[in-house]
């Protein structure tokens, strides 16, 4: 057997090596930074030295530094417009922006630029570096300042997320493997070469362009698989479903209807025909479709659950009532079927009998946010303002990013009076409604925006590529006078979708851009050489 | 489960810790269950393909050494061997053969729809058949006895690190240390640990990393330009020696920490300056296997020829060696031309030996380095007819390598450059191992450079990263 004591010294010897080997992977990134931001320092001196001329610094991540801004002189200096351009590179790889304001002012007193360009945030981003709670304790933040601490925090992260992907995990056999890593890739980077043959992805790829809300490049998606594969009447629904989103909607009952016709014997088509009437108020259409659904396949509770809902938006309370009791008979532990049970019995004034319900519901699933939102509700009818208060908490606390639940309770702080409370939450809802931007970033531009203000300086926002400018604009809520705003979205599309995407992202670090190639960059650069020249010197 | 997944840490970890609670009998029981738990993983109906060549070997090896009379002997051979040779047949090479046949057929104008079996290719069949044959081939030859004990011999087939891409080890080396008592030791186990290390850091960062630069010139359909064909090539040389060298080790180094020692597969390849010594550091123990079982029983059976028929034998070794690899046309042609490349050595060699060494130890140095350059791209040359998809490709590649050797238009800085960066840390250290001729001279040597490694292979991790859906490794496939 094993011999004990042989482990514990050779055991020590491993964490010496282990503790060196940490000493000199620190030495080396400390070393690493240190040179680059020398070079950098370097270059912006040397630019420093030419006098006369109009200063630019550009402000950034990774996705700045060492990257487009010498492109961007280049480009400015080209149009040959009497001005000598000058930029200077303030990027700092791996920082948020709070620590890319945190060196402006001195900065801005060493470069005096004429303008700032930021194009910031990525790095603020929850899912990059979470969030940490800021501890007091001094040997805790030293140990947070070195950089295998973070190293460490990544690798950790990343080992949790293989683990939850494990738990979803099917049998890996290579092949399978390799196909699915290069769906997933397909996703990620957002293109459309795909396996030429293969409608399930393009099924995929479409249905996650619907989630993206690109409903053009979804129709396009569906189309092609239903090209591939035109007895696929999986995509004929889905195709409906983005005709619904575009407004088409003659085309969507048109495509559901196509659905039905392929396959007569499946209740699924029905039962989306029925809910796309139900969404178009054409109640007894989505009862019909409801109904022929059950016809075909009677052990279903969903197509109960919808016949009855169909019935009281008819305002045919008792059928409903009968069809919801149904679908539970069916499937004792749908949640949802008791809450819409409990609507009939509150229309009746059973009120004891659907809190009965409610409490069923949460029971079968508490980790329904919506249950609790809707209990919520139910208290507040009935003017029960603080079990309310305490239900929609309860909904926050299982799902702290949904808006909805913040936005009631501030209908309901407002209606109880407590003003300070409703604007705070308002204010909470309507931050997690500014798309991607953590409230961080958020406050950094407009933080940016007041310095620059003071000094008049001009300020130049630039989204990232790919990205909407709507949701950068949003930031400054309407304070946005004397920005001007880098659209990168079509222009980047535009190359993307000519050139493929590896022409211009080196990676997907931002998920849909990355860190640019040289083509990128000059392309990104040649775009802010444009707006600039136009918004401000007018040529 | 691949050697690089998650999955396969935890099924590592736990077989491990059960290993070192139980005794000797013990351990042996748990090690198969936990092969055909491995095995079983990828798809548990090919668990019934190993068990039935397990049993014909078995028997047919005891039925060998039971019978006096030689033909009986002979009979029993020849119907392992059958058995063996039709399931390998029957599930990697049917659909290449039946295609291949429709092809040729074509040429005379017929067109007949091929008959294409949908079954998958079992993963790691040639290794184990091959494994499991050289038992019966070595019992025939009177080499070793045959085991009395079926566990111990299905142990010796299905042992987990070996199962899906060897090394393909023989009978005499590792049936001993399973029917035997293992010493577990600290030394093996940090041995062992250093070797899955080192082992994952090539294939996960190097390999892996090196795909993206091999991966879009390979499948690409041209027109290709010189220079990347270059660059890819010679990216897939080093991808293709860290994944299958990389699993190796991973492979060797957990039958260390369980007390195995394995037979050595890889010793430094490229260093080698011809392509004798190529075969004898490049995936050893299947050049062994060909070496003995094929080579020489048809060298001695053509040895009325003289050189011709060693000439005769390494070519039809080879081209076997290249059809090993995969049922497709580039593999066989890529085993012509190393068949080629040593007959061609054979009989320059003469020439070679008579041209004397340079007394300047400098200029011997420069020479070995010029020799083993030199080799070094003519192996490359093979890996870019192995890797290819198709022949039309391999001329098309090969066309542009010659005629298109352009680099305006091409960025190819960053290509050169992340080539190098994914690299340089492997050439460092074999670069010492083959000066000091010792692979393990990382883990002997003191705390400083062993720090200074690990930290070097964490600061690539940590600079360059791994790429997302680390890939399976290549050598599954054959």
């Amino acid at each position: 057997m094993v011999a004990p004591r042989s482990f514990i010294t050779s055991f020590r010897k491993f964490s010496i090596t282990l503790l060196l080997t940490l000493v000199f992977l620190e030495a080396a990134f400390r070393i690493e930074g240190k040179i680059s931001s020398f070079l950098q320092e370097r270059r912006n001196q040397l630019s420093l030295r030419q006098k006369g001329e109009y200063r630019i610094m550009c402000l950034g991540e990774s996705l700045t530094k060492g990257q487009y801004p010498a492109f961007l002189e280049e480009a400015l200096n080209q149009r040959n417009i009497g001005i000598k351009f000058s930029v200077i590179d303030k990027g700092v790889i791996r920082a948020n922006t709070s620590i890319i304001l945190s060196e402006l002012e001195s900065d801005l007193n060493t470069y005096h630029p004429d303008m700032v360009i930021a194009m910031m945030g990525i790095t603020d981003m929850e899912a990059y570096m979470p969030y940490e709670p800021v501890s007091d304790s001094k040997a805790i933040i030293f140990l947070k300042s070195f950089r295998i601490y973070k190293l460490a925090r990544l690798l950790w992260l990343h080992i949790v997320t293989r683990f939850k992907e494990l738990r979803s995990h099917d049998a890996a056999f290579p092949k399978s493997l390799l196909q699915k890593t290069k769906l997933q890739q397909a996703f990620a980077e957002d293109k459309q070469e795909l396996n030429p043959g293969d409608d399930k992805a393009y099924l995929e790829l479409g249905k996650s362009y619907r989630n993206q809300g690109k409903l053009s490049e979804a129709e396009e998606s569906f189309k092609k698989a239903i090209k591939l594969n035109p007895r696929d009447d999986g995509a004929y629904i889905e195709l409906g479903w983005v005709y619904q989103d575009q407004g088409k909607f003659s085309e969507a009952e048109e495509s559901f209807k196509k659905a039905i016709k392929l396959n007569p014997r499946n209740d699924g088509p029905y039962i989306q025909l029925g809910e796309f009437y139900q969404e178009r108020g054409k109640f007894s259409e989505a009862e019909e479709s409801f109904k022929k659904a059950i016809e075909i396949n009677p052990r279903n509770d969903w197509s109960y659950l919808r016949l009855g809902t169909s019935y009281r938006d008819q305002g045919k309370s008792s059928e409903g009532e009968e069809s919801f009791k149904k679908a539970i008979e069916i499937n004792p532990r749908n949640d949802r079927a008791y809450i819409h049970l409990v609507y009939c019995y509150r229309d009746q004034g059973k009120l004891s009998e659907a809190e009965e319900l409610f409490k069923k519901a949460i029971e079968i699933n508490p980790k329904n946010e919506w249950t609790y939102i809707e209990l919520g509700w139910f208290y507040r009818n009935q003017g029960k303002f603080s079990e309310a208060e305490e239900s929609f908490k309860k909904a926050i606390e299982i799902n702290p990013g949904n808006d909805k639940a913040y936005g009631v309770l501030e209908v309901l702080y407002l209606e109880m009076g407590k003003m300070e409370l409703a604007r705070k939450y308002g204010k909470e809802a309507r931050d997690l409604r500014l798309d991607s931007y953590s409230p961080i970033t958020a406050s950094n531009y407009q933080k940016l925006k007041a310095i620059l203000d003071e000094r008049g300086i001009t300020y130049v926002c630039v989204q990232y590529p790919m990205r909407n400018i709507e949701s950068l604009k949003k930031i400054f809520q309407g304070n946005d006078k004397g920005i001007i705003f880098v659209d990168n979205e079509k222009v980047f599309k535009d190359e993307v979708a000519k050139y493929g995407r590896q022409d211009y992202f080196k990676d997907t670090f931002g998920g849909d851009f990355g860190h640019c190639t040289e083509k990128g960059n000059r392309l990104l650069a040649e775009n802010i050489a444009k707006v600039i020249l136009k918004e401000v010197f007018g040529k | 489960m691949l050697f690089n997944s998650l999955q396969f840490a935890l099924f590592f970890i736990i077989v491990f810790i059960l290993y070192l609670c139980f005794n000797h009998k013990w351990q042996n029981r748990l090690l198969l269950v936990a092969s055909c738990i491995f095995y079983g993983a990828w798809d548990w109906r090919f668990l019934s393909l190993i068990f039935i060549s397990i049993t014909t070997d078995y028997l047919c090896s005891l039925k060998i050494r039971g019978s006096p009379v030689h033909k009986k002997r002979k009979r029993f051979l020849i119907l392992s061997i059958l058995v063996n040779l039709s399931i390998l047949g029957f599930f990697k090479y049917f659909n290449f053969f039946s295609s291949s046949v429709t092809a040729f057929l074509g040429i005379f104008g017929l067109t007949i729809h091929p008959f294409l079996l949908k079954v998958a290719v079992p993963v790691g069949i040639s290794f184990y058949t091959f494994k499991s044959m050289s038992y019966t081939f070595d019992v025939y030859a009177g080499k070793i006895e045959p085991t009395r004990d079926f566990m111990d011999y299905a142990l010796f087939v299905s042992f987990f690190p070996q199962l899906l891409a060897g090394p393909i080890m023989r009978a005499q080396d590792l049936l001993p240390q399973i029917s035997s008592h293992r010493k577990l030791s600290a030394a093996y186990f940090w041995e062992g640990c250093y070797l899955i290390f080192w082992g994952l850091f090539q294939k996960v960062f190097i390999a892996d990393n090196l795909a993206k630069i091999v991966y879009p010139v390979f499948t690409s359909q041209g027109p290709y330009y010189g220079i990347q064909v270059l660059t890819a090539t010679y990216a897939f040389a080093f991808q293709i020696y860290c994944d299958f060298a990389g699993y190796s080790n991973i492979s060797i180094g957990i039958a260390k920490c369980m007390g195995f020692e394995t037979t050595l597969n890889f010793n430094l390849p490229y260093f080698a300056t011809h392509p004798q010594e190529f075969w004898r550091r490049w995936h050893i123990t299947l050049s062994m296997w060909l070496r003995d079982y094929i080579f020489v029983p048809i060298s001695f059976a053509k040895r009325s020829w003289g050189s011709a028929g060693v000439a005769f034998a390494l070519m039809a070794t080879f081209l076997l060696c290249g059809l090993w690899h995969g049922a497709g046309w580039t593999y066989v042609v890529w085993g012509g031309y190393h068949g080629a490349l040593l007959i061609m050595y054979m009989f320059i060699k003469p020439v070679l030996m008579k041209i004397p060494s340079p007394r300047n130890i400098f200029l011997k140095k420069a020479g070995f380095v010029l020799r083993m350059v030199f080799f070094f791209n003519l192996i490359c040359l093979g890996w870019l007819v192995f890797w290819s998809p198709s022949m039309t490709q391999v001329f098309n590649m090969l066309h542009a390598l010659m005629f298109n050797f352009t680099t305006s238009g091409l960025d190819i800085k960053p290509v050169v450059l992340s080539l190098l960066s994914f690299t340089w840390l492997l050439v460092l250290v074999e670069i010492v191992q083959f000066l000091k001729k010792d692979l393990m001279c990382i883990p002997k040597s003191n705390v400083v450079v062993k720090a200074l490694f690990f930290a070097a292979c964490f600061y690539l991790l940590a600079k360059w990263g791994v790429p997302s859906g680390s890939a399976a490794f290549i050598y599954y496939i054959f």
